[in-house]
């Protein structure tokens, strides 16, 4: 479908009108209104809307002379040519494109050409087709090379691939790759949306193009703070934010209304337990410590534990003192040699339960720490890593009663195609060379759900697909949309550690 | 007046003869109240019987002697045996007169009394062999009037019993000659180091002169008296015409070569002999009284090739125990009031389990220095030697060696056991845990078998010690003995079967008449585990020379087996290895029980010496192959998560158990990483 002439000089009054009143940087958030537009009451965008297009579809031309003309296409030029022409210079050299559009004009493009009637034309008609037209084919741009588990987003992608729309791009992680191959998904196939972002380092990259586009984009990862929110970029991962609440909601449901956090010292556990905290403080559970331990040595997993049970050295020095007078004068009364080991610390239990933002073998570990340090009895809290066969396998009884939140429910929902056989004894549980494999697949499934439909919609403007991107909530939890900061939903499940026999099995809550 | 001379003297007469009837008299009663009247003639003849008292003799399997027992030192010679010259110089010395006199020599007896009387004190001896004998034998050694009139009384009774021959062989069989001998057949083994019959003129005149007073001419103390002795006792045979010049001057001039006493018993076995004689009366029971001078024939089961084996491994590590004594310390204080350094003490016990035949005793590092037998008497802390006992009860309680436990610290009742750090956050099957010998994984097996089985096991494979009933028990913690680690040990080796441990086989009077003799090994056998189990645990001590802490001794694991042992603070250090038919049982450490500084370990201290041993040992004693029973099978299988894995370790099982066929979960992050399971955040 093309546009008419009509609406190519809209879009250029338009264009031109957005520029004459933004000319601050692509990805600044304020700035005002455009003339004939109503100012967006969250977050911005470089890229004409679809109320700001309407709007302008439905006002009168009347500027037409030459001179008007110029002005406007120059600011088009500087809007739209400049990005675009640098986008075009980084496509893969040997690139072909039948040169039907006219693309060449693009590399050749200079401010002259706005003073030119024909070329003028030439240039809005390239703009206009660039911005509009789209073909219906998904770019997915993944490091599939250097980060093997993309592969599995392959994999779950192309589960909801029937037409054969995605187009499969390595970018082994180099983002000179990732600009080439967004130059090719954008001017030879004329992409409809593009799944990418695995990196965080591409997320910037991927915000102006998506902005300067007009192509919605769907990064297979969080926000990265500060980042400007944008109507053609939206975050389809995890976030910690939706794993904090599912695990507060557990909390509430287990009616545990004094939670410590511990947590291994990396980047994605801070980041869950800072989320837990905000979640927990709004929710009215508290958080009596955030502790943070290298799981790779015992003795400072044993000082966190310490910490939360005021066992931590000096805290109680008093009454240790005492403690060991008593045991001297006990062993002397009855004949025997005083043995300072026996002599410990009972341990003061704040808390409801502790939640423990670390894998199963760690969280097995850290529970024979708690009941060495003679805390019998304690609900541990967890979230997926907890998820396998080893945390109830061989059973530990201090696990019983104890929960964890997932992405995933039932395998068996799980869509077809991903599907991954439960264990024979453990229906709730798969192989664990299996989990991350359906993780990933599950990731790049959802991801690409929402651009495939987008892809459908042909007849409708490129620049206007982020209408229609569910925003509301759907009827069952695995329904897709994404919220007020463009991230995905994920549902969460809970589940429950209970005896079975003489071992252990999990339960969904 | 010749009257009145006659009448006097007859009045003198009758008054010389009244005071003579009444010395008489008054003599007679005081020999009869001294008893001179009344000599038992059952005392003379039971000197005869001197012939019969004889040492006890003990035996090692070879026939070779390695001990004697006796109150004293006594080598019976028959008067045939001893030779001329030995019966010559005696005479010649003690009694020229001998085969003249009744058992007195009374010309003798006036020149001495003379002596004495001029001279105030004895100058020279007139007493006759036969007096000798009865004042050694028979009467008490008093210098009294009483005891010299009796000895001649019984010295006249005695030759009218007893033949000259009879006299001589009791004479130089029964009298005291120094150094604890008796008899000349004794002294001469004493200070000659050989038989009677062999010695020569001028070694046999030094030992007639030990008779007059061996201590004052004891040659080991003395050799300077003994020599001047010897000298007057060559005299006296040339003067008596037993030799002439040539031979005296000879003699005089020859050199006497004398041995160091070095009795038989220190010679081979000390400890075992040690052991035989206190175990005589175990065996013997009523039988046993007297056993060091009955003329017992003791025939033992110490392999004589095994024993040089055992003393020489612990000697070829001398250096270690050296340099380790620099830094051990006992309590005390020496001169400079610093503490003195402790003395590194090592033992060896070697059996044969099927059997039970100890076949090696090795109490100490010295015997000189310290007779204490550390393989018997020593109660010592067996540490992780233990173990196996624990986890024989794991799998007769269903677990299997696949099964998977978390390594990491653990709390029981407040008792705390201690495992290498390094191996925390791990996990490790149950195999893996005991050929490394780790603690805290053993205290969970043994607290979720229950102790008190554990501890009814170990006194079923033989254990005799008492067994605390406590978890650290779990850990060796209950003092033991080391025959008894040789018994549960050889119990495992020998199928399941427990054999007591003997070192007697059978026991002669010296005439030749068995009084004890051992049951056959079959009759002793009892089955009290599986042969299946004991199969099981062999094998796993079988991975601690392969893989674990026994690992510096792999070569050995084609044909041997064993198990490490370190109790608390490196005190106790044990290895305790088997092949099929040898177990052997290795200790180090101190009799004061202190910390062994360094971080020494039973694999570091006594693996070493076992090792040694057991390469000498399969030289003379070869292994035999040992087969799996039926109802176990083999698998390769992960050593840390127990799945089935074909680069995994070899762990054997019962038939009816079956490792995890799935790769272990476990798996999915490698131990002391921060792995992730599932990276979903953290790609």
């Amino acid at each position: 479908m093309s546009l008419s002439r009509k609406q190519i000089l809209i879009l250029c009054f338009y264009s031109s009108a957005a520029l004459s009143q933004n000319s601050a940087p692509i990805g600044e958030s304020k700035r005002p209104p455009i003339q004939g537009t109503k100012a967006k009451t969250s977050g911005s965008t470089d890229a004409p809307t679809t109320k700001d297009s309407k709007k302008l579809n439905d006002s009168d031309p009347q500027q037409k002379t030459s001179d008007k003309n110029q002005e406007d296409c120059l600011k088009l030029f500087n809007r739209y040519a400049v990005p675009y022409k640098d986008l075009w210079a980084k496509r893969p050299k040997d690139l072909k494109i039948e040169d039907t559009d006219g693309l060449n004009l693009i590399e050749d493009m200079t401010a002259q050409h706005c003073q030119e009637t024909e070329t003028r034309k030439e240039f809005i008609t390239l703009l206009t087709k660039l911005l509009n037209q789209h073909s219906g084919k998904i770019a997915v741009i993944l490091p599939l090379t250097t980060k093997i588990q993309t592969r599995h987003i392959i994999k779950g992608s192309k589960n909801l691939d029937p037409k054969n729309v995605l187009i499969i791009y390595d970018s082994v992680s180099q983002l000179p790759r990732l600009e080439s191959f967004l130059s090719e998904a954008i001017f030879k196939h004329r992409a409809s949306a593009i799944v990418a972002g695995y990196e965080s380092s591409e997320l910037l990259t991927l915000n102006e193009v998506s902005a300067k586009f007009s192509i919605p984009v769907f990064a297979i990862n969080n926000p990265q703070p500060n980042s400007v929110k944008n109507n053609f970029m939206y975050y389809t991962h995890p976030t910690p934010n939706g794993i904090a609440q599912a695990i507060v909601k557990a909390n509430k449901f287990y009616n545990h209304k004094k939670i410590s956090i511990l947590r291994p010292n990396d980047q994605h556990s801070d980041n869950i337990a800072r989320e837990l905290e905000i979640v927990a403080k709004s929710e009215g559970v508290e958080v009596l410590h955030n502790v943070s331990f290298d799981n790779r040595r015992a003795d400072q997993m044993e000082r966190a534990a310490r910490q939360l049970f005021k066992l931590a050295p000096n805290e109680r020095l008093d009454e240790l003192k005492r403690l060991f007078e008593n045991a001297k004068r006990h062993a002397a009364a009855k004949g025997q040699t005083f043995n300072p080991r026996m002599v410990a610390l009972q341990p003061v239990v704040l808390q409801d339960a502790i939640v423990i933002l670390d894998h199963f073998k760690s969280v097995r570990h850290m529970a024979k720490i708690f009941t060495y340090l003679g805390v019998r009895k304690l609900p541990l809290v967890g979230h997926f890593e907890w998820r396998s066969a080893g945390l109830v396998e061989p059973f530990d009884p201090v696990f019983s009663g104890s929960y964890f939140v997932d992405i995933i429910g039932n395998y068996s929902a799980v869509p077809e195609g991903l599907r991954v056989p439960a264990l024979s004894n453990q229906p709730l549980l798969i192989s664990h060379d299996k989990v991350e494999q359906l993780d990933f697949s599950m990731i790049g499934y959802r991801a690409v759900q929402t651009p495939v439909n987008l892809s459908m919609a042909k007849s409708k403007p490129r620049r206007k697909l982020d209408s229609l991107i569910p925003r509301t909530s759907g009827i069952s939890a695995e329904e897709i949309y994404f919220n007020d900061a463009n991230t995905i939903n994920w549902p969460t499940y809970q589940f429950e550690v209970v005896p079975r026999g003489s071992g252990g099995s999990i339960i969904l809550k | 007046m010749k009257q009145y001379i006659y009448k006097i003297l007859r009045i003198g007469a009758a008054l010389s003869l009244t005071l003579c009837l009444a010395l008489a008299y008054y003599a007679y009663q005081w020999l009869n109240q001294i008893g001179a009247f009344h000599l038992e003639e059952s005392r003379i003849t039971s000197l005869k019987h001197i012939s019969f008292s004889d040492n006890s003799l003990v035996f090692d399997r070879s026939g070779n002697r390695i001990g004697e027992f006796f109150n004293r030192y006594q080598i019976f010679a028959s008067i045939d045996e001893i030779p001329k010259v030995m019966i010559n110089a005696i005479l010649a010395i003690e009694d020229r007169q001998f085969y003249k006199h009744k058992g007195v020599d009374f010309s003798a007896l006036t020149r001495a009394t003379i002596s004495r009387i001029r001279n105030g004190k004895i100058t020279q001896g007139g007493s006759t062999i036969t007096q000798q004998i009865t004042k050694q034998l028979i009467l008490t050694p008093d210098k009294t009037i009483e005891r010299k009139v009796l000895e001649i009384f019984w010295a006249l009774k005695m030759e009218k019993i007893l033949s000259k021959s009879e006299i001589l062989e009791i004479y130089t069989n029964a009298l005291f000659l120094g150094n604890g001998a008796y008899g000349v057949a004794a002294a001469s083994r004493r200070y000659f180091g050989k038989d009677v019959r062999d010695l020569k003129l001028e070694e046999a005149a030094l030992i007639a002169g030990l008779f007059q007073s061996p201590s004052r001419y004891n040659p080991a103390k003395y050799p300077a008296r003994a020599k001047k002795r010897q000298k007057m006792v060559l005299n006296a045979m040339q003067k008596a015409g037993y030799i002439n010049k040539k031979q005296l001057k000879t003699a005089l001039n020859a050199p006497l070569q004398y041995v160091n006493y070095k009795p038989v018993n220190y010679e081979t076995a000390p400890w075992f002999v040690d052991w035989v004689r206190d175990n005589l009366s175990k065996v013997l029971g009523d039988k046993a009284k007297k056993i060091e001078s009955n003329g017992l024939r003791i025939y033992t089961t110490l392999d004589p090739d095994l024993q040089i084996a055992a003393e020489s491994s612990i000697k070829a590590n001398e250096g270690i125990f050296s340099n380790l004594e620099k830094t051990t310390y006992i309590d005390t204080l020496n001169e400079s009031g610093k503490r003195n350094n402790a003395r590194i003490e090592s033992a060896m016990l070697v059996t044969d389990p099927t059997s039970g035949d100890i076949l090696a005793m090795v109490g100490g590092r010295s015997y000189k220095t310290s007779q204490f037998n550390r393989t018997h008497s020593a109660m010592r802390s067996p540490g992780s030697s233990f173990k196996p006992i624990v986890y024989a009860q794991a799998l007769l309680s269903g677990m299997k060696w696949s099964d998977v436990i978390f390594v990491s610290p653990v709390n029981i009742d407040n008792y705390k056991p201690r495992t290498p750090e390094s191996d925390f956050l791990t996990e490790t099957t149950m195999l893996r845990a005991f050929y490394r010998s780790m603690n805290t994984p053993t205290i969970e097996i043994a607290n979720k078998v229950g102790i008190n089985k554990i501890i009814q096991l170990a006194k079923n494979l033989g254990m005799t010690s008492p067994i605390k009933n406590e978890l650290g028990s779990a850990l060796g913690s209950s003092d033991t003995t080391m025959f008894d680690l040789a018994r549960v040990y050889g119990t495992f080796t020998n199928k399941g079967r427990k054999q007591d441990l003997i070192g007697i086989t059978k026991i002669e009077t010296s005439d030749g008449a068995t009084i004890y003799e051992r049951p056959l090994p079959s009759e002793t056998a009892v089955t009290v585990v599986p042969e299946q189990l004991a199969f099981l645990i062999n094998e796993g001590m079988r991975s601690v020379l392969i893989h674990g802490t026994g690992h510096n001794s792999s070569e050995l694991a084609a044909i041997a087996t064993g198990k490490t042992g370190t109790s608390n603070e490196s005190s106790d250090n044990w290895f305790c290895g088997s092949t099929a038919n040898t177990v052997a049982t290795v200790w180090v450490g101190t009799d004061e029980h202190v910390a062994i500084p360094g971080n020494v370990t039973g694999g570091g201290l006594a693996l070493p010496i076992w090792d040694t041993f057991l390469r000498k040992a399969i030289q003379t004693r070869p292994a035999p192959i040992v087969f799996p029973p039926k109802g176990v099978y083999a698998a390769r299988v992960d050593s840390q998560y127990g799945n089935s894995s074909s680069t995994g370790v070899k762990m054997w099982f019962f038939n009816h158990q079956k490792p995890q066929d799935t790769e272990s979960p476990l798996q999915s992050i490698q131990p002391h990483t921060s792995g992730v399971y599932r990276r979903v955040f953290s790609h």
